[in-house]
């Protein structure tokens, strides 16, 4: 009885708080007119992931929580390793890519769009610009939206981190997007457990970004599952694509080795091959065997990910073990004749 | 175009330019030297040092060379030397390739992408090579070609990029037998 009732509450205020068209030469008008602009720079980004299956399902997930106030928010995935989504004070939502690779389902993925609507909604990015603007200036304003659409390095984890709490919103406008956002997700039919499951997993400078979750993880941890998670229909709509975003956390050069860890409890092959090169590339004393290991059971994964054999001909090469490093770069090219590397492999093979 | 790019160089303090003579083996560094093709001109600006045809932006091959562990590969405007990507002692050519689509990625702003990885000559020893797509700041498609070797713990490779429409394939064969034409001690 209690849904129908919050659900009413809700699309008054989603009514209520729907953005009203800027007006004159305000500075709401200045930063919506900048946000066009961002906004047509992403369409043409060659960042942006164009997959009309997942820009539907995307959009699919943000109207089932958005609910009346659907039509004005935009989607835009971006190819971007790192966790981070971001609402433009003009209804843009950005998804950075490495965000879909740390979910589990689409419960989760609910939820963080329910926060970041709420932002939207509470005009709290609005209110964060026009403080930038009273401080830093319309460039910094400007490097803030780029971040994310792969048209800036402050779009990195890194970078991203050292704006610090200048960017991150105020406690009070993530305590109120919190509330908003679990209401919208609950109200969609999504399970509320997820909320403290995506605040437990976020990464530190994702947590520096969104300060003061803690209170809303620790009522929903207790909570008894409800909802749906959409585990499934996630998996299916993203499953095309985690090789690539697996590959472009590995490239980004940051220590990856705690997100594969928690990925690789899934017991995929792609993670535990994740995981591995993660400690190959980490290289600190025992991160060999650590690599070593994750490779052996990446292989041995129902979903065995043939890519390991390489992880372990260049850890063997890297040790100078060649009996080793022959014997799995062998195994690599019968498993991937066509490998994109095939002729630098040969090569190795052919060391004496 | 090489006029653009003269006019650009003497509006910048400690920019040197001047055209390359073709055939006459040049020393690039580490003992390395290779043979200009014909219409190229050399660009050196503090540590930036590269070779173009067309002018800047339009076709450049850079040249870096000695690179050690922990040194990025070039130094990027607006970024501090901590967050560089750094080469490794112990990278592989795998590793390497991956460290030149990041560096480029950080330089550029646009996700850089490397492949086709493959053995090639340098000089007398064996490198490798590999294929580059990226984007400029503006967002402009370009491809590029990598050509690299590792020894006694260093790494030297020389960058090729150009627009992906008409320069690319308009300079890439005279790149390949600058390439081709490398020597070294």
């Amino acid at each position: 009885m209690r849904r129908p009732a919050l659900s009413a509450a809700l699309f008054l205020f989603a009514a209520a708080a729907r953005a009203e068209p800027p007006q004159g030469d305000s500075d709401e008008a200045g930063i919506a007119m900048q946000m066009t602009r961002v906004e047509d720079d992403i369409k043409t980004s060659r960042a942006l992931v164009r997959d009309d299956a997942l820009e539907r399902y995307l959009h699919g997930v943000t109207c089932s929580v958005a609910g009346v106030s659907c039509g004005e928010l935009r989607v835009y995935l971006v190819e971007m390793p790192g966790e981070n989504v971001i609402a433009l004070p003009n209804g843009a939502l950005v998804i950075w890519s490495g965000t879909l690779l740390r979910m589990d389902n689409e419960a989760q993925l609910a939820q963080l769009l329910a926060h970041e609507i709420a932002h939207y909604w509470h005009k709290d990015t609005l209110r964060q610009y026009q403080r930038r603007l009273d401080t830093s200036g319309l460039v910094a304003l400007l490097g803030v939206a780029a971040s994310g659409v792969g048209m800036g390095f402050m779009g990195t984890p890194a970078s991203m981190a050292a704006l610090d709490a200048r960017y991150a919103h105020s406690l009070s406008e993530e305590k109120d997007a919190d509330r908003t956002g679990l209401e919208l997700a609950a109200a969609a039919g999504y399970d509320p457990a997820a909320a403290a499951a995506i605040w437990r997993n976020a990464e530190t400078d994702y947590l520096r970004l969104h300060p003061g979750h803690e209170a809303a993880s620790a009522i929903k941890e207790n909570a008894a599952p409800s909802g749906r998670t959409g585990a499934e229909s996630y998996h299916a709509v993203t499953a095309g694509w985690q090789s690539r975003w697996v590959d472009d956390e590995l490239r980004n050069g940051g220590d990856s080795v705690s997100l594969f860890t928690r990925l690789a409890v899934s017991g995929r092959g792609l993670f535990r091959y994740g995981l591995g090169e993660a400690y190959r590339k980490r290289a600190k004393p025992g991160d060999a065997d650590m690599a070593r290991q994750a490779f052996r059971a990446a292989l041995a994964s129902p979903d065995a990910e043939p890519q390991a054999w390489r992880g372990l001909g260049l850890l063997a090469m890297q040790e100078g073990d060649k009996k080793a490093a022959r014997a799995a770069f062998a195994q690599y090219r019968a498993v991937l004749p066509l490998a994109d590397d095939r002729a630098m492999i040969d090569y190795y093979l052919a060391q004496p | 175009m090489k006029r653009l790019s003269l006019i650009l160089c003497l509006g910048l303090a400690g920019c040197a330019m001047q055209e390359m003579q073709a055939g006459r083996e040049t020393r690039i560094g580490n003992g390395i030297y290779v043979t200009p093709e014909p219409g190229f001109a050399e660009i050196e600006l503090a540590t930036i040092h590269y070779w173009t045809r067309n002018g800047t932006g339009l076709d450049e091959i850079d040249f870096y060379t000695g690179i050690k562990n922990g040194e990025p590969l070039f130094s990027i405007s607006g970024l501090a030397k901590k967050d560089l990507p750094v080469f490794q002692s112990r990278m592989t050519p795998n590793d390497v390739e991956e460290l030149v689509s990041r560096a480029l990625t950080a330089k550029y702003k646009q996700s850089a992408r490397a492949g086709a990885l493959r053995p090639c000559p340098f000089g007398s020893t064996t490198g490798f090579c590999f294929d580059l797509t990226l984007a400029n700041e503006e967002g402009l498609e370009m491809r590029g070609r990598a050509i690299a070797r590792l020894q006694n713990g260093t790494l030297d490779i020389f960058i090729f990029t150009a627009p992906a429409e008409y320069y690319f394939a308009e300079v890439a064969p005279a790149v390949d037998r600058i390439f081709a034409s490398i020597t070294s001690n």
